[in-house]
């Protein structure tokens, strides 16, 4: 649950970081981008106005231009008030020039047009009263109130066409100064719309924008819009007033590609801010996810090395503590910050200051680490004990050595096994030796008991054979029949201590003496031991034959000599009352040893009995049957055990016994 | 008087020492003796110290025995120690000895042999082979075996 808590939130937030840095780049783009286009804005609007501008004093130019025409013949007329339509259309032939935008000129005295220029295509306007006629009335009472030119219009015209009417009042001096002047009547100049139009640019302009001209007859913004497009009031434009004689028109103007068209560069700015945010999101994600394993890893890296046993500091070149963990601030008895930026002269005394010096400078010229052993004893808590001190050089990126790392390890536990180990060893080590010399003592008492056995055992029982012979000899006559008897029981109980005597001795030594293995011709070592016995077997009629393989054998010879003298003896001893002995010695030979089988068909015993008949004093045939001491298959048995064989026995009750001798090859 | 008449002569007069602590053993050994009628005198001594004490009397003229008969169980002085003292002397270097005792220790036969003891003989605990085996002792050191000059 745990380790699921610790990969979540970190992960979220690299997630809501990474999200909230590409929002922030992804803003400021978008700033960026507003404040750009509103500059362009600003730009687009600039330009549209100064060509406004410049339209606008074109207009008021070509207007000023023909109103000053009109002018010039008010002049002329307020000079001669009563000319005729010849002098009219002479003086108006040489105003309106080629190339002017006048359609023609017409003069109304007493406010009736008399006069008109040019005639022939302006007849019908002749006799038009303007006191009466009710649409130009209007425009005419006005500029004679008004007492100068008004320019109305755009209106349809009487002879076709739409134009611009620049109506001006006339008035004449009067003969008396001191009167004021009198209205002589009106002057309509007509000018023709279109020719206006291109004379003023606007139709050139109409290329690049998409302009709107209200206000017919000089009524400014709030007129009906003339000229143009209407829609364009609508879209947020430029505009300007021109000024005409009488009022003024409100010229506006936008782009004809409408305002705020995204040019390339807010493009180019919303792009390159997208792929900013994008890889900004993307690179804070992984900043912090990395950052974040960094701290993890350090974390646990730190906690790794607070939390061990072992003590743990960073010495840098000229001896400062770097870095240390809480176990070198309970040797110091003091904390970390206490301990870090000072060196050990400050922290220890001088003699183990020097030392720690010494070793620290020996591992940053050798370069190699550096393990030995050194007794500590901390200020906090007093524990002390024995330490494995490993430094090892501490190098940068370059692999330059900049500084000792120290890891000191309690060994004391470890120490007190290796000379608890130590001590039983050498305590082990000396049970062994009083043992070892317990048992020579022993086997010096053996020694001695056999000795013993055979000097003074034996003395006195060969005083009893020897006088108890002496006796016989001596004395039988007074003996009578049964002293002798007595007598001959003693010697033979004398014999009978003398065999006993003998074999514990054979045993005894067997048990003690050196036993050499060498290599035997097992064939010969049994001819060596039959010979002495077929003379008694064929005593009993008895018959002896040998199949053995010619093969070597490791024994000692006294010692295999033996075995094959006591096995033989018994096979012959044996026998059942009334048979003749038969014994049959054969041999098979393996890898590692030799088995060598000594069958006779003598009494035979029981299987039950087959341990018992192996050890000392153990008989199974009463003594005046079958004599013997029970020493004779003890001494075998253990010949064999001294010469790395061993003996064992299969047998038949009355049917006969096979002893099996294991030899080493 | 010829040396061989000489020699003889010797060998008739010259003792056998015996060196026997145990009075039976000495009391039987002189009777197996005496039934074999050689003749030749049996001089006894009961301990080792007493028969080294004899080297001193024969270095002063007194005859050589033709054969000590030693024991190896003595009191004070053992039979092995007798044995090294009378190699080591000069006039006693050669003197035949025969080691006559119970013990069949092999490490008792060894050493003997090794203080050059001439004969290694076990006493048997029987009689009458106790007799036989004094017949022959007497019958080859005193009759067929030359002494040393």
């Amino acid at each position: 649950m745990k380790h699921v808590t610790i990969n979540a939130t970190p992960t979220r937030r690299a997630w809501s970081s990474a999200f909230l840095s590409a929002l922030l780049v992804l803003g400021a783009a978008v700033t960026i981008a507003h404040y750009a286009r509103s500059r362009a804005y600003e730009h687009e609007r600039l330009d549209v106005l100064t060509e406004l501008t410049t339209l606008r004093a074109r207009m008021e130019g070509v207007i000023n231009a023909h109103l000053l025409l009109v002018h010039g013949l008010t002049s002329v007329i307020s000079a001669h008030p009563d000319i005729d339509q010849v002098e009219f259309s002479r003086i108006c032939r040489g105003l309106i020039g080629t190339g002017s935008a006048l359609h023609n000129i017409s003069g109304a005295p007493g406010m009736v047009i008399s006069l008109v220029h040019p005639l022939e295509q302006n007849r019908a306007a002749l006799g038009l009263d303007y006191r009466t006629h009710p649409e130009q009335n209007a425009a005419a009472m006005r500029a004679v109130y008004m007492g100068k030119p008004v320019l109305a219009g755009p209106v349809l015209l009487a002879q076709g066409g739409i134009g611009f009417v620049a109506r001006a009042p006339v008035f004449v001096a009067t003969d008396d100064s001191d009167e004021p002047e009198r209205l002589w009547g009106l002057i309509a100049a007509v000018i023709d719309s279109l020719a206006f139009y291109r004379q003023s640019g606007l139709l050139e302009a109409g290329k690049g924008l998409r302009l709107a001209i209200s206000g017919p007859d000089g009524g400014g913004a709030e007129g009906p819009v003339f000229f143009g497009d209407p829609g364009v009031l609508q879209n947020d434009p430029a505009r300007t007033q021109v000024t005409v004689p009488g009022g003024q028109w409100d010229l506006a103007a936008i782009p004809r590609t409408e305002w705020h068209q995204d040019a390339d560069t807010i493009r180019v700015i919303h792009f390159i801010g997208f792929t900013a945010a994008l890889a900004a999101g993307t690179l804070i994600f992984f900043l912090i996810r990395s950052n974040q394993a960094l701290v993890e890893s350090e974390n646990g890296l730190s906690t790794l090395i607070d939390t061990i046993p072992d003590l743990v500091w960073l010495k840098d070149a000229q001896g400062v503590y770097r870095a240390c963990n809480p176990r070198v601030e309970q040797l110091f008895g003091s904390h970390r910050s206490e301990v870090l930026g000072r060196t050990d002269r400050e922290l220890m005394d001088r003699e183990a200051a020097e030392r720690q010096r010494g070793q620290d400078l020996e591992v940053m010229r050798s370069g190699k680490p550096l393990r030995h052993e050194e007794k500590i004893r901390f200020r906090t808590g007093g524990h002390e004990g024995c330490f494995e001190v490993l430094r090892t050089p501490f190098r940068d990126v370059r692999g330059a050595v900049q500084g000792v790392l120290c890891i000191a390890r309690d060994i004391t536990e470890r120490k007190h096994n290796e000379d608890a180990v130590r001590s039983l060893n050498a305590e082990l080590e000396e049970r062994v030796r009083a043992r070892t010399a317990e048992l020579e003592e022993i086997n010096e008492e053996l020694q001695t008991f056999t000795y013993s056995v055979s000097h003074d055992l034996k003395a006195p029982l060969r005083g009893i054979d020897g006088y108890s012979q002496l006796l016989q000899e001596d004395y039988a006559d007074r003996l009578g029949e049964e002293g002798r008897l007595f007598l001959g029981n003693i010697r033979s109980g004398v014999d009978q201590m003398n065999q006993l005597i003998e074999d514990l001795l054979a045993y005894s030594r067997m048990e003690r003496r050196e036993v050499n293995g060498m290599q035997l011709n097992l064939r010969d070592q049994l001819a060596r031991a039959l010979s002495a016995r077929r003379m008694e077997a064929e005593k009993l009629g008895g018959r002896i034959s040998v199949r053995v393989e010619d093969v070597d054998v490791c024994a000692d010879p006294d010692g295999l000599a033996l075995v094959l003298r006591n096995l033989l003896d018994n096979a012959l001893k044996f026998h059942r009352p009334g048979q003749a002995p038969t014994i049959e010695i054969s041999s098979n030979s393996r890898e590692r040893s030799t088995i060598l089988s000594i069958e006779d068909n003598g009494v035979g015993f029981d299987m039950q009995f087959h341990d018992r008949i192996f050890k000392i004093f153990q008989r199974l045939q009463r003594i005046e049957d079958y004599p013997g001491t029970g020493i004779g298959l003890a001494i075998v048995r253990k010949a064999m055990q001294r010469m790395g064989g061993r003996v064992w026995a299969e047998s038949t009750p009355g049917e006969g016994t096979t002893f099996y001798l294991e030899l080493p090859r | 008087m010829t040396h061989a008449d000489r020699n003889h002569a010797d060998t008739c007069t010259r003792p056998i020492l015996l060196v026997e602590d145990n009075p039976m053993d000495l009391d039987l050994t002189l009777r197996a003796f005496a039934r074999s009628k050689m003749g030749n005198p049996i001089e006894v001594a009961r301990d080792g110290q007493e028969a080294l004490e004899r080297i001193p009397r024969w270095e002063a003229g007194e005859p050589l025995p033709l054969v000590v008969l030693l024991d190896l169980k003595l009191p004070r002085v053992d039979g092995l120690e007798v044995l090294r003292r009378l190699r080591a002397n000069p006039g006693t270097q050669s003197l035949p000895v025969v080691v006559l005792t119970t013990s069949s220790e092999d490490r008792d036969i060894g050493t003997a042999y090794r203080l050059h003891a001439n004969s290694y003989i076990v006493k048997p605990v029987n009689f009458e082979k106790f007799i036989e085996v004094a017949n022959q002792i007497e019958l080859y050191w005193c009759l067929l075996n030359h002494p040393p000059g």
